[in-house]
């Protein structure tokens, strides 16, 4: 597992998750469209947009068959998160296969759940702070293209501007 | 849908301990316990508070206070959830089970 990234308990992170009420528990169609482009653009069978907390992270949007008690949960406890990675680069990360990778092999979503491809990209919102990721899941190990890279990057993108536009006007 | 036999000895278990240390990282260690005590007192819930539906009420009102007890809760809920399914499971005794379940999908 990784180490507990510093970054993750940053309050001015954290608010920003809470003023764009990423943390709540509730359907986000406008985000469900973009997980569900994603997989269908990376041809991947499972698609997320994940918001990186203190200490676990919670699923904003998924495409893809998730079990009924990571559904139920919202999310993971944060040592299985792969888009924490995403916290300490800050760009797009690639990893053609978890099962080979020191920092995610012993992780229970790819020892348990098969999980064995990842892309993702941060989002970073506009006052700079990485909320969290967008990430495509494979279950067998590849390589993404660079086209796909930059298609995933692009999107985080748009998911970032739905999500602005979407958050609660300060002091509702 | 079955739940994957996982190890238990990660995440880290959850105490109240733990979930006020959480806590207090985000909003102070006097308004963390401050909070987890009315919290506790207003569900009728004894301290310390270890029983897994426990900590979970406690989250779930926790998640109705101001904005950072609120994602420290969600984080809490989160971890308290996935305890409950693999505990559910049986698994607690377990610690190097070999995996059950091939993929997510299962």
């Amino acid at each position: 597992m990784p180490a507990r990234c510093p970054e993750l308990t940053k309050p001015g992170r954290l608010n920003e998750i809470a003023r764009l009420g990423l943390d709540r528990e509730q359907a986000r169609p406008w985000l469900t469209e973009v997980v569900d482009t994603v997989a269908a653009r990376l041809s991947t069978p499972f698609a997320l947009i994940t918001v990186l907390l203190d200490r676990a992270q919670a699923f904003a949007a998924g495409h893809g068959p998730i079990p009924g008690w990571l559904a139920e949960a919202g999310g993971t406890p944060i040592e299985w998160a792969f888009c924490t990675t995403l916290l300490r680069s800050g760009s797009v990360c690639g990893i053609p296969d978890l099962t080979a990778d020191p920092n995610h092999r012993d992780n229970p979503l790819v020892t348990v759940a098969g999980v064995r491809a990842y892309l993702g990209a941060p989002l970073v919102s506009p006052h700079g702070h990485a909320l969290g990721g967008l990430c495509a899941l494979d279950l067998r190990p590849r390589r993404f293209t660079a086209e796909q890279t930059v298609f995933l990057q692009q999107m985080a993108t748009e998911a970032v501007r739905r999500i602005e536009s979407h958050a609660e006007p300060a002091g509702a | 849908m079955t739940v994957p036999k996982i190890d238990m000895r990660d995440p880290e278990p959850i105490s109240e301990d733990s979930a006020v240390h959480d806590l207090a990282e985000q909003v102070g260690r006097e308004l963390a316990e401050a909070l987890w005590r009315m919290a506790a007192r207003q569900l009728g819930v004894a301290r310390p508070v270890h029983r897994t539906e426990d900590l979970r009420r406690m989250a779930d009102h926790l998640m109705t206070v101001t904005e950072l007890a609120r994602v420290a809760s969600r984080s809490l809920k989160i971890r308290v959830i996935t305890y409950e399914a693999l505990a559910q499971q049986e698994v607690t005794s377990c610690p190097h089970v070999a995996p059950s379940s091939p993929n997510l999908a299962d």
